[in-house]
């Protein structure tokens, strides 16, 4: 098998409760991609993300991570959920949510270790928030709570990134910010981003996949105005993905 | 008031439920603290009701068979911790029938209670004590079951507060770092229900609910960390059972009634001045 491949799909199904959500996915994610996953609301990117960190078992198909079942490699994956998941009252400081990233490989129980400490200062610093390091989760904007995901994020020193709608609650200008700051971090990390706003991120992303039961990968510099229209698009039967396509992606008919 | 810190000097009963208050005040901060942040509140309602059967057993074993050995307390731990097992494992199992199960070890642990405490020859005041509290018959013995529960709620509640605060913040990012969730959630329902047996002594199962929450609610308002939140909660429950003993002695009231009346109000009162300060700060 091919070395560079992180994440590899084949075949994959996924239903829930007999409902398809993903039907035959085949994909290749190789080291240092940058792969934005988009799709129309409930077509099966959040589900995707899932069954890539292991959270969800496929029907049918194979998933696998490193060579390796997801499971078993959760360690070298980093993951960003959306934020809009999380008790916006919870009592902890940016510092604490940060620090959670440091659990697990690194410590199980007592109080965490000075490195652990300086490790999460460093991802901090990294996402440009040391001002607001003791600052409660609870007030922060939700671009702010963003960054700090990511932080949390980066501490358990992924491998591979993977992201679910970062920019869902940010401004435009706190957006390109965080899509350059993961551009940085794409140098020595594979990062999948799930999102909506193709326009925007195909700028910074090399390759698209689109995520509508069945999933198909293009290159960034096919993406144009009119496939993203089809994407959308009321009818979505009408996207002309019923040709065959290769595991590094195809040629878009459309374009 | 004067009456009660003269009496306290002089009656061991008043030390002794002094004591308790505070032990019980020091894993009601820590315990509570999570149930409220976790939302398990009602978890701990029905954890809390369950004790009855098992203090209602272990009654009716030590005077129907002479098992002077087998005391209450063993028969309230045993019981409370039988009811957070299943009502965490079917949560874990089942998650949209958590509810009903919940419901159901509320009700059917009381019921075995009140048919233990039927048929134990004798009289039968002890359910009022069990439901409603009995500080101020608490024993030497009983204050040394309190104080090993409670050493033993404080050490695993402490050591396990990193993994058992990323569980409570974001179960799902915890499971990814490879913490075992589904093991904190379970040892977390086995905490909450040494505590509840702890603060039944206090206040009674009726009222436990009300004891293990609002100090902590109170607490989250001021708190940004979640130890903070501890500390402040388990001083609050230490001022409010302190208060209800003292303020319930002179007028002979129920003292864990009048506990939590005391609680419940300064909760109001930190929320309504909250509220105020808020809108202060907006205008």
């Amino acid at each position: 098998m091919d070395k560079s491949a992180v994440v590899v799909l084949n075949h994959l199904s996924f239903s829930y409760n007999d409902l398809p959500v993903l039907e035959d996915v085949t994909l290749t994610v190789s080291e240092h991609d940058f792969l934005c996953v988009v799709g129309p609301n409930a077509g099966g990117k959040t589900t995707l993300l899932r069954l890539i960190l292991g959270l969800l078992r496929p029907s049918d198909g194979t998933v696998r991570v490193f060579g390796e079942a997801p499971v078993r490699v959760r360690e070298r994956m980093g993951y960003v959920p959306q934020n809009t998941r999380l008790d916006p009252e919870f009592p902890v400081r940016v510092i604490d949510v940060v620090l959670m990233g440091r659990l697990g490989r690194h410590r199980r129980f007592g109080p965490y270790s000075k490195s652990d400490r300086k490790a999460a200062e460093e991802a901090i610093r990294q996402v440009e928030m040391d001002e607001l390091r003791n600052r409660p989760f609870s007030q922060l904007s939700g671009g702010q709570r963003q960054r700090v995901l990511i932080a949390r994020a980066l501490t358990t020193e992924p491998d591979l990134l993977l992201l679910d709608e970062p920019t869902a609650s940010v401004d435009a200008v706190i957006e390109t910010e965080l899509y350059e700051l993961l551009q940085q971090l794409n140098q020595r990390i594979t990062i999948i981003l799930v999102t909506h706003d193709l326009g925007f991120v195909s700028r910074y992303v090399k390759r698209v996949a689109c995520v509508n039961r069945r999933v198909v990968v293009h290159p960034t510099n096919e993406v144009t105005g009119e496939m993203i229209n089809s994407i959308y698009g009321r009818d979505v039967k009408m996207v002309r993905h019923d040709h065959r396509y290769t595991e590094e992606g195809h040629k878009c008919l459309n374009s | 008031m004067s009456e009660f810190l003269a009496d306290l000097q002089r009656h061991t009963f008043l030390q002794y439920a002094l004591l308790t208050g505070v032990l019980a005040s020091i894993s009601c901060g820590i315990i509570g603290t999570y149930v409220v942040t976790r939302r398990i509140t009602y978890i701990a309602g029905s954890v809390a009701h369950s004790v009855l059967g098992g203090l209602g057993a272990a009654r009716y074993c030590q005077v129907v068979y002479g098992w002077n050995w087998l005391h209450p307390f063993y028969g309230a731990v045993t019981a409370a911790l039988l009811a957070a097992l299943i009502i965490g494992v079917v949560s874990i199992k089942a998650k949209q029938r958590e509810d009903t199960v919940i419901g159901a070890i509320w009700a059917i642990g009381m019921a075995i209670g009140i048919l233990f405490i039927f048929r134990t020859p004798g009289y039968n005041e002890d359910l009022m004590s069990y439901l409603f509290g009995n500080i101020l018959m608490v024993t030497p013995e009983d204050l040394w079951i309190l104080a090993a529960l409670d050493a033993l709620v404080v050490t695993v509640g402490l050591l396990f507060y990193n993994p058992l605060l990323a569980v409570c913040f974001d179960e799902e990012f915890a499971r990814l770092r490879g913490i075992k969730v589904e093991w904190y959630y379970l040892m977390l329902l086995c905490l909450t229900a040494l505590t509840v047996v702890l603060l039944t002594t206090v206040v009674g199962i009726v009222m436990v609910i009300a004891l293990l929450t609002l100090p902590a609610a109170a607490a989250g308002q001021w708190s940004r960390k979640l130890w903070h939140m501890m500390v402040l909660s388990a001083g609050f429950t230490v001022l409010f059972t302190s208060a209800g003993l003292a303020a319930s002695y002179g007028p002979n009231l129920p003292t864990g009634a009048t506990t939590i009346v005391i609680a419940g109000a300064f909760y109001l009162l930190t929320v309504i001045a909250f509220r105020v300060m808020e809108r202060f700060r907006h205008t």
